[in-house]
């Protein structure tokens, strides 16, 4: 009966099913937009009050690895919301609907850069910020892009463990795949800034990779 | 040779040493340097010869260690007649079987150790494995002698000797090579035509002259049993034996072993006019009817297996080929009359007991299904009835043990005895749908009422579970095997929505207890899209979900479960569930708020 035993999951873990299904029940279309926003927002709220509150304390270093274990299951529930959410419509209409969505994300999204710069020699932090993007990139689409340089200049990707690395080639193929973008320009963007474009005008354009870029 | 054994002047001295060195020395230099001579030992061409010497020459009895020290030279032996029996001459072979013989001899008059005493036997048949008939004619002639001695060792040796046969030469669980199946083959021709006869006369005579002496007349009823396979029925059942055999049902020491020989007869291959002469005549099904047993767990666990074998004869008789319309009569016939044992031993307290029925359970329901198709008259609704409410009632939890408690083991083998219960329920679904349904409706909707009309004391909570878990398993055993059916296409009610209906308005899902709980929500995501034609159930649903029945249980493991099952449902019902948003949000939002305090406070 039991395709998921209760027994042998962590507290948390079964909790990023509650999340989600948060994500399902406020993203249902028969529910008017503005209240879908403000149900967001709400749902959001606590995890970022307490990022937040966490993050004001003065000395950082006399965090306890409890609490940064804390922050890293804060940053997946937040993930595990967004998961509930439906996917980026490309459509005309379709992108209307996912700038719904766009602020609460955005300021969420704000609050997890802020925790993986001060943060990012944690393992479980970076973790959880992966998970994060990786849900979020389904309902936001490519304005979760904008983004993508921050999170890698703030040290998404500081390990050199193969692993995370690996772990972090799904999100790029999603990014690929799904928004068509060549994502050159977010690692070129983080390495060069001077060929930064506006990414508004990147959207469905294969710019050439240039060898010159690299050298 | 091995540079180890040149340093050894005398090695049958020395291999005693080495042996008894490997056994009790703790210095793991030594240990390894005296194991390694015994192995070289054994890798010698003469290496058996050592051994059989060792074996021989001393008086190794007054030792502690002497049975070991033998033991590891009839291990060396037993590999040379097995692996190298080409390489001895003549003489050699006939020195192994005047040894072998001297040292059964020796056991008689003093007794072996167990093991010992079984390996001499192993040596024994395997020597006349490689000579009977051709070289050893004389093989049960010089056997025989051993009874000469008169004693209940000598008789006991004489029954294991035969035993050993059985397992060297007969035994189908051992895989052997068509060379030595070629070699077996005759072994059995020859002894059918030459031996059989008077092993059997033999047995029969110690088994009535020792019928007093459990130990001896048991071994005699499991070499009848072994035997009956490959050598003439008659034999074993001459004079009325099978009469003799029910009368040791009644002796507490003999009865499994009657029971089992029993069982071995039934089992014999022959046509299907002959089995069921022979069932008829054995006149099995009446004896075991009137049969009455008191509180006997492992007899009973004997009679299912016996009723079994019978069952499952019956059963592949009836799909022979060979059997004529008239037999095929005869076999319902005899069906129809071991029904009601089925029914009784599957209903036992013991899973055990049950499990040993499920090979016939599964022919007959095969059987029926076939015989159904064929015409509608000839087997009894009544009948198939019968069986669902014992397998229904099968499927129940044990009151008494409780639940989730212990290490799960007992848990987990009786998951496994309900679902090979479920697989037969199914069965009897393809051989009478709506028999099936009307059953299942009933036990369901009944419990149901029970809760509702305010029987909450009388109902026990493995009634309540069970209900929710036939309900659970229906879908699978509709034959259409689509998706569920919850409205007609009359527009009418199904019975799968009529019990789900019955479920949530009974409130049944407020019974106290987890296995109630755990299965209920199971339903509730299997059967989601019910709640799509039946919405004025879903604030009952979701109230379920969202109080203590559900994500604020008090047992985290089944709170855990439900945490994943209620995103299912509100995965599947999302399109109605627009108007219930808020009031989900307002109770889970505690989640939200206490992530933290909840996984790193807690």
């Amino acid at each position: 009966v039991q395709k998921i035993d209760g027994g042998k999951l962590s507290e948390f873990d079964s909790l990023v099913y509650l999340f989600e299904a948060v994500g399902y029940l406020i993203s249902i279309e028969e529910i008017p937009e503005q209240r879908r926003v403000e149900l967001l927002t709400i749902a959001l709220s606590p995890s970022l009050m307490r990022i937040e509150a966490i993050m004001s304390v003065n000395d950082i270093n006399a965090i306890h690895p409890t609490t940064i274990g804390e922050l890293s299951d804060l940053i997946s529930s937040i993930g595990a919301i967004s998961k509930g959410f439906p996917d980026f419509d490309a459509s005309e209409k379709g992108q209307a609907n996912s700038n719904i969505w766009s602020q609460p994300f955005i300021t969420t999204l704000k609050g997890i850069l802020v925790v993986l710069g001060r943060f990012n020699v944690h393992a479980n932090i970076r973790e959880a910020v992966r998970f994060a993007l990786q849900r979020m990139a389904g309902c936001m689409g490519p304005e979760l892009l904008e983004f993508v340089p921050s999170f890698l200049s703030s040290g998404l990707l500081s390990s050199e463990s193969a692993k995370e690395i690996i772990e972090f080639l799904p999100f790029i193929n999603q990014m690929i795949y799904k928004f068509q973008v060549l994502l050159i320009h977010v690692a070129l963007d983080s390495q060069y800034p001077s060929h930064r474009v506006e990414a508004s005008t990147r959207k469905n354009q294969l710019l050439p990779l240039s060898a010159a870029c690299w050298n | 040779v091995s540079p180890v054994v040149q340093i050894f002047s005398l090695p049958m001295d020395e291999l005693k040493t080495a042996i008894e060195l490997a056994m009790i020395t703790v210095d793991p230099a030594l240990k390894e340097q005296a194991m390694q001579y015994c192995n070289s030992i054994k890798a010698l061409p003469n290496g058996w010869e050592i051994c059989l010497q060792t074996a021989e020459t001393n008086q190794y009895f007054l030792l502690t260690s002497a049975p070991e020290i033998r033991f590891f030279c009839f291990q060396v032996l037993e590999e040379t007649l097995r692996h190298r029996y080409q390489s001895l001459d003549q003489n050699q072979r006939l020195l192994l079987r005047k040894t072998f013989w001297k040292w059964t001899a020796e056991h008689l008059q003093e007794k072996f150790p167990y093991f010992l005493k079984m390996k001499l036997f192993v040596l024994i048949i395997v020597l006349f494995k490689n000579e009977y008939p051709a070289a050893w004619p004389t093989f049960f002639d010089e056997l025989y002698e051993i009874l000469q001695g008169g004693r209940t060792r000598c008789i006991k040796s004489f029954l294991q000797i035969c035993t050993t046969i059985d397992e060297e030469v007969v035994c189908q669980y051992i895989q052997r090579s068509p060379e030595e199946l070629a070699k077996n083959t005759v072994i059995k021709d020859t002894m059918r035509d030459h031996a059989i006869p008077r092993l059997l006369e033999t047995w029969h005579s110690i088994f009535i002259t020792y019928r007093s002496n459990a130990s001896i007349a048991k071994r005699c009823l499991v070499l009848f049993g072994l035997y009956v396979s490959w050598i003439d029925i008659g034999l074993v059942l001459k004079d009325g034996f099978h009469t003799t055999l029910y009368e040791c049902f009644g002796n507490d020491e003999l009865k499994n072993a009657a029971c089992e020989c029993l069982g071995n007869i039934v089992l014999k291959g022959m046509k299907p006019s002959d089995k069921l002469d022979l069932i008829h005549g054995l006149d099995v099904i009446p004896f075991l009817s009137n049969l009455r047993i008191v509180g006997d767990e492992e007899f009973e666990e004997q009679i299912a297996k016996l009723i079994n074998n019978i069952g499952m004869e019956l059963c592949d008789s009836y799909e022979n080929p060979a059997s004529t319309d008239e037999e095929k009569f005869r076999i319902i016939a005899m069906l129809d009359n071991l029904f009601p044992l089925l029914l009784k031993y599957l209903a036992n307290e013991y899973d055990d007991t049950t499990s040993a029925l499920f090979p016939f359970l599964s022919g007959y329901l095969l059987l029926l299904k076939r015989v159904r198709r064929m015409s509608t008259q000839g087997i009894s609704n009544d009948n198939l009835r019968s069986l669902l409410e014992v397998l229904a009632i099968k499927m129940k939890y044990d009151e008494d043990e409780e639940y989730g408690m212990g290490d799960g083991e007992d848990e987990s083998l009786f998951m496994d005895v309900r679902r090979s219960l479920k697989v037969h329920l199914e069965s009897i679904s393809t051989i009478d749908e709506s028999l099936f349904t009307n059953c299942v409706c009933d036990v369901v909707c009944r419990t149901f009422d029970s809760w509702k009309a305010g029987n909450q004391s009388g109902l026990k909570w493995s009634d309540a579970e069970l209900a929710i878990y036939l309900l659970y398993g229906f879908v699978e055993a509709k034959v259409s095997h689509g998706p569920p059916v919850f409205i007609l296409e009359n527009g009418s009610v199904s019975p799968l929505g009529i019990m789900l209906s019955k479920l949530m308005e009974s409130g049944i899902s407020e019974y106290p207890h987890p296995a109630v709980s755990t299965i209920y929500f199971e339903v509730l995501i299997r059967y989601a899209k019910f709640f799509e034609q039946r919405q004025d159930l879903i604030p009952i649903a979701l109230q379920s979900f969202l109080d203590s029945r559900g994500l604020f249980h008090s047992i985290k493991s089944l709170r855990l479960r439900v945490n994943y099952l209620f995103l299912r449902f509100v995965k599947a019902l999302r399109p109605v569930l627009a108007r219930y948003t808020e009031s989900i949000l307002s109770v889970i939002q505690v989640f939200c708020v206490d992530v933290a305090f909840t996984c790193h406070k807690a």
